[in-house]
């Protein structure tokens, strides 16, 4: 650590001043004391350590980018369920694209995703309770759970060689299920889903809705097929119905009364256990996918958000939104405690959930 | 050996003086040449400059935006006020404006997208058959009906209903690429304006972004720019006028400054650099540092003449101040010149270019400061008359009267330096808190309320985000993408990534494959998925495609579907959003391969080269502030043969940094590619004031061996420099703030804090840390009057 000499500068510049230069010669007094020794210690090592931090720091901290943990939120926007149930009060429990089930117990507020053996996607989820259920989807998957989705299996079922969507599934007392799909599939259960068998021989036509009114089955289908069977499905009728479209929602209130809902508007009402069907077609409705006994009404849904409510003898029908918060399709509709809950898009089903339920759970419905 | 330099460094000074004819003389043709090249210098921004070049993201960029969308896309939003857009006079008006675009210089026709281009089309069966159509195109429809199916068309269509036309119907979007290479922002902007205004009408409102629309706003406020440019000079001349009270204190500086200014411009000019009107700043800066070191010399010079009232001579008086300063001027500048060139290992070519010019120019200060201010003080010649009668000096001597009173009270100074650990201890903490990246939603460039940001929050409130970012799924084989295994793998890439809020959406070819299906299944959404087999899918594509141009999925796959682009829109590009994006979809593709070899490439589009240039920034940022104070250490050892010198100086700056930088943190200026050369010059700049102060005082102890006199003496007279520089600097660059650009004003404030910070540090802290450790290379062996003791260095 020598010092330089910049003493000289004055001598060169300024002769006059030229006596500076004999100042600095003083008599050195290096008292050995230890905090001085250590001082100096620290004077020669704190350089070359930061020095050496410093180049360190300069020639191999390189900071990688890490980005903020996401949650993936239980119901994602590009889910889409297009069965759900309402099996209890204030339980939730809908089915959807690869293979995704969820389960809401408080009406909406949370949800759970269910583990489920396939990634196919679901179409459709009917519970019996809040326990078991049965679940059907493409390639002719089948699921069936008995301690309330905890675990769901894959029960075997029969199977064409051609396609195997099953699109619709109903359940009904005493743990008998029926299930519907392409080539006319026809499935029914009667051990909670267990085992299955077929209804009807195998044909090149589509099924979309099933229900039971009495004794009476109803099946709609592809193409203005609507076929009843009055001794649990072994002799079927065609009925005839006055239009082509394709059919996909079927309910009835009695024995007498029924409405089926079908593409571009389709809507057929009978009060005479279907003997015959009139039109009362509302083509401004568009597509419609499922139709629902309504207290003494009916009420559909399809796409683009559309609700179709009809009064008692469905001669008249009004075009309303099912949510009004989004133009999305709605494939199911069903009711529990009052409430109508539309299966659709993920986003759909958050917005219905979201906010209509709340008050129920303060109401203590 | 010492001597031996010291002696030729005096021989050299009385040199220029005794030759300052010629020394004028070669000064002035030089400054004359590279005024006629630095007047050619073109002032424009350049996209490729902005770009890391060798990073993976922006090579994937280059290899597919030509298909998938560059980073330079404009979105214009066509918004209604009342009812929703299908209206004839709104669709005429969107198919105006989606026709006329074409027009604009260097855009790509194929890349027009909107509801009235060829590009967005309807899948439809009828009883013939599938029936393959443009939406829109090539008219509007004509009647009532017509517009009625249209709106029914849009809403059964997902690239339409959601991309293109909004939610609720009330807003279109019309997005335009350009040719990167054709690319003339001052050009498009102009172009692009012309079409929104003669668009604009009662009831329709228009907003753009974009960066080409962006970097059009920022030329559009050259002239303010230059403006506020010219005023805070005029407050600089103002100021130093008023304060030094003489025509050499106040024109030298601005001489040096503009010397300087001249010499690098035309440096640049020679190298075929461009002047970015965003890097203003920047010369801004350096030019403060010319001033700085011309006022130190007028003010040294100054002092000799007060010293030697009866014998007034300006040229010995010159040549003293020059001789005294020499030193600590020539590390001020080699220090700086250093600090600058480290920004030159951050591979983005702007920073490269900055990071050349700006050492040129701070090594101009050599010539322009240390050389010539001296040379021109040797000509004055009533060296004792004031210019006005309005006496600022009193003031300036009673603030430094207090400066030397803090130094000289053990107590107080003991305090001062207490305070500045603490005050350097909190703001360390919180300058970590600093973002890499855009820090605020919008464009940081622009105030939140200008035009250009609040068009954005139009536009992203509307859409699912005006920003995009692609990933390239790249099979490696033809017809790879209609694998439905590969599909499903891109689809959950695209449910992975939605997850995130900023992202508002995402498309790619796994969206347009299930409509497809759906629409040949009557359209129901219980059949929206992939076909069973690659020969389904490729039949579906085909049904697309039939009947259409072949490039019209080209958004979405490139012609032989072996590479297909997964577009993710986001709502903002906040630095965050885009590291938890690329993180992400880094996490999904270790996790999920594409099936049958392949993998994903990222990223292109806005987002993407922004990731690229992130990332590099975020590497280099510990780099280049280690490198930069590495070269600051390095500096001051050797100049003072002393390692504890270095560390001595690195205290002002490690303090005016980590100020500013938690400034910066406060303010939400995060670290991108406009401010890392403001930060990197900034680590310079804040020991330029302590070396004079430094050095004063060490000359003095030459003189007499009383350092509490060698440190009031050093800062009445390097001291008033430094109060005079940081003074009229601080109070012009204040005047940045009015800029519409808020960058310039947020780097206005910036350099007043870092101009005050280290002033402070230079006036209060470095002469008690002199007093408190009393160096070696300072005080020599002179041991402490009052203790007889000498602490130990910290």
């Amino acid at each position: 650590m020598a010092r330089t000499n910049d003493r000289y500068e004055y001598l060169h510049c300024l002769p006059a001043s030229g006596s500076g230069g004999s100042a600095l010669v003083v008599p050195m007094n290096r008292a050995a004391s230890p905090s001085r020794s250590l001082g100096r210690v620290a004077a020669a090592l704190v350089p070359a350590l930061v020095i050496a931090a410093l180049l360190y720091a300069g020639l191999f901290i390189k900071p990688s980018p890490t980005g903020q943990a996401v949650p993936t939120p239980p119901i994602e926007r590009r889910d889409a369920f297009f069965g759900l149930d309402l099996p209890a009060p204030g339980v939730i429990w809908a089915a959807g694209s690869r293979g995704k089930i969820v389960r809401s117990d408080d009406g909406g507020k949370t949800w759970t995703v269910q583990p489920t053996p396939t990634v196919e996607h679901l179409q459709d989820l009917a519970a019996w309770n809040g326990r078991q259920a049965v679940v059907v989807g493409n390639q002719g998957v089948v699921l069936r759970t008995d301690d309330g989705g905890l675990h769901w299996s894959v029960v075997p079922a029969p199977r064409s060689e051609i396609a195997n969507k099953l699109l619709r599934v109903v359940a009904l007392q005493r743990g008998r299920a029926l299930a519907v799909g392409e080539m006319g599939a026809l499935l029914e259960s009667e051990d909670f889903g267990r085992s299955w068998r077929r209804l009807v021989a195998e044909r090149d036509v589509g099924f979309n809705a099933v229900a039971l009114a009495g004794d009476t089955l109803w099946v709609a289908g592809e193409a203005g097929t609507l076929m009843r069977s009055n001794d649990g499905g072994k002799v079927w009728h065609t009925a005839n119905v006055p239009v082509s479209a394709s059919l996909t929602g079927v309910a009835f209130r009695d024995a007498l009364h029924g409405a089926v809902v079908g593409l571009e508007g389709t809507v057929l009402i009978t009060d005479d256990g279907g003997m015959s069907w009139i039109d009362h077609s509302v083509k401004a409705a568009g597509h419609l996918y499922d139709i629902a006994v309504d207290g003494d009404g009916w009420r559909a849904v399809g796409m683009r958000d559309v609700l179709l409510r009809g009064v008692p003898d469905g001669s008249k029908w009004a075009i309303e939104r099912a949510t009004g918060r989004s133009l999305a399709w709605h494939s199911k509709l069903v009711e529990g405690g009052g409430r109508w809950l539309y299966a659709g898009p993920g986003l759909s089903l958050v917005a219905q959930t979201a906010h209509a339920m709340a008050p129920r759970s303060g109401g203590g419905s | 050996m010492r001597d031996e330099t010291f002696r030729r460094l005096g021989a050299f000074v009385a040199l220029c003086i005794r030759q300052r004819v010629r020394v004028l003389f070669i000064l002035g043709l030089l400054t004359a040449v590279f005024a006629v090249l630095a007047s050619g210098v073109p002032v424009r921004t350049e996209f490729s400059d902005l770009l890391p070049a060798d990073h993976p993201y922006v090579q994937v960029n280059d290899r597919y935006k030509g298909g998938f969308g560059s980073s330079n896309m404009v979105s214009i939003m066509l918004e209604v006020e009342d009812g929703d857009i299908f209206r004839p006079e709104v669709l005429k008006t969107l198919h105006v404006l989606t026709r006329d675009l074409q027009k604009v210089d260097g855009v790509d026709p194929f890349q027009i997208v909107s509801l009235a281009s060829k590009k967005l089309k309807e899948v439809r069966t009828s009883t013939e058959g599938i029936e393959i159509r443009p939406l829109m195109w090539p008219d509007v429809p004509a009647d009532e009906a017509g517009i009625a199916a249209l709106k029914l068309a849009v809403l059964n269509n997902p690239m339409a209903y959601g991309p293109y036309v909004s939610a609720d119907l009330k807003a279109a979007l019309v997005t335009v690429d350009f040719y990167d290479h054709l690319l003339d922002y001052h050009a498009v902007f102009e172009q692009i304006c012309a079409l929104v205004r003669q668009a604009e009408g009662p009831g329709i409102a228009l907003s753009v972004v974009g960066e080409p629309m962006l970097y059009g706003w920022v030329d559009h406020y050259l002239p303010e720019t230059l403006h506020i440019f010219l005023m805070t000079l005029g407050a600089l001349v103002a100021l130093l006028f008023l304060i030094t009270r003489s025509w050499r204190g106040t024109l030298l500086p601005l001489t040096a400054g503009a010397v300087s200014a001249v010499w690098a411009l035309g440096c640049a000019r020679l190298i075929g650099y461009h002047f970015d009107p965003l890097v203003i700043v920047v010369a801004f800066l350096i030019t403060a540092r010319a001033i700085s070191h011309s006022v130190q010399l007028v003010t040294r010079f100054d002092d000799e003449i007060a010293r030697h009232p009866d014998r007034v001579d300006a040229a010995v008086a010159a040549r003293t101040a020059m001789l005294a300063l020499f030193k600590p001027g020539m590390l001020g500048v080699v220090a700086d010149a250093g600090c600058m060139i480290v920004v030159i290992l951050t591979p983005i070519p702007l920073l490269q270019k900055v990071a050349v010019i700006g050492t040129v120019w701070v090594a101009t200060i050599a010539v322009s400061a240390v050389v010539l201010t001296p040379v021109l003080l040797s000509y004055v010649r009533r060296a004792d008359a004031v210019a006005h009668p309005v006496d600022v000096s009193p003031m300036l001597a009673r603030g430094l009267d207090r400066c030397v009173r803090l130094a000289a009270a053990p107590r107080v100074r003991r305090a001062v330096l207490a305070s500045s650990a603490v005050v350097f201890a909190a703001s360390l903490g919180y300058a970590f808190s600093i973002k890499v990246g855009d820090a605020n939603p919008g464009s940081p460039i622009l105030w939140g309320d200008s035009e250009y940001n609040r068009d954005a929050a139009r536009i992203n409130d509307r859409f699912p985000g005006a920003d995009r970012m692609f990933v390239v799924a790249a099979t490696g084989r033809q017809d790879g993408l209609k694998n439905p295994l590969v599909l499903q793998n891109m689809a959950g890439l695209q449910r992975f990534m939605e997850a995130q809020p900023d992202v508002g959406g995402t498309i790619s070819l796994a969206d347009i494959v299930p409509t497809v299906k759906r629409t040949l299944r009557e359209g129901s959404p219980r059949y929206e998925e992939f076909g069973a087999t690659p020969e389904e899918n490729g039949e579906l594509l085909y049904l697309f495609t039939s009947g259409a141009d072949p490039g019209d999925l080209e958004r979405y796959a490139d012609n032989g579907f072996a590479d297909g682009a997964v577009t993710l829109f986001f709502r903002d590009h906040q630095g965050e959003t885009i590291r938890t994006a690329v993180a992400r979809v880094k996490e999904y593709a270790a996790a999920h391969p594409l099936p049958g070899g392949g993998e994903y490439l990222l990223a292109g589009g806005l987002v993407g080269v922004l990731a690229a240039v992130n990332e590099v920034i975020l590497a280099g940022q510990i780099e280049s502030i280690a490198l930069a104070l590495l070269v600051l250490v390095v500096c001051c050892t050797v100049t003072y043969r002393s390692t504890v010198a270095g560390m001595f100086f690195m205290v002002p700056v490690v303090i005016s940094n980590t100020l500013t930088f938690s400034y910066m943190a406060w303010k939400g200026i995060g670290m991108n590619i406009n401010t890392l050369p403001i930060a990197a010059l900034g680590i310079g700049l804040g020991v330029d004031y302590a070396f004079y102060i430094v050095d004063g005082i060490r000359e003095e102890l030459h003189k007499h061996r009383d350092l509490d006199r060698a440190i009031a003496q050093s800062l009445r007279s390097a001291g008033k420099g430094v109060l005079i520089t940081a003074l009229t600097l601080t109070a012009s660059v204040i005047l940045w703030a009015a800029s519409s650009l808020r960058f310039q004003a947020e780097m206005g404030l910036l350099m007043a804090l870092w101009l005050g910070i280290s002033a402070c540090c230079a006036l209060f802290v470095m002469p008690a840390m002199v007093r408190m450790f009393r160096p070696r290379f300072i005080v020599g062996d002179i041991s402490d009057p009052v203790s007889q003791q000498v602490p130990a260095m910290a």
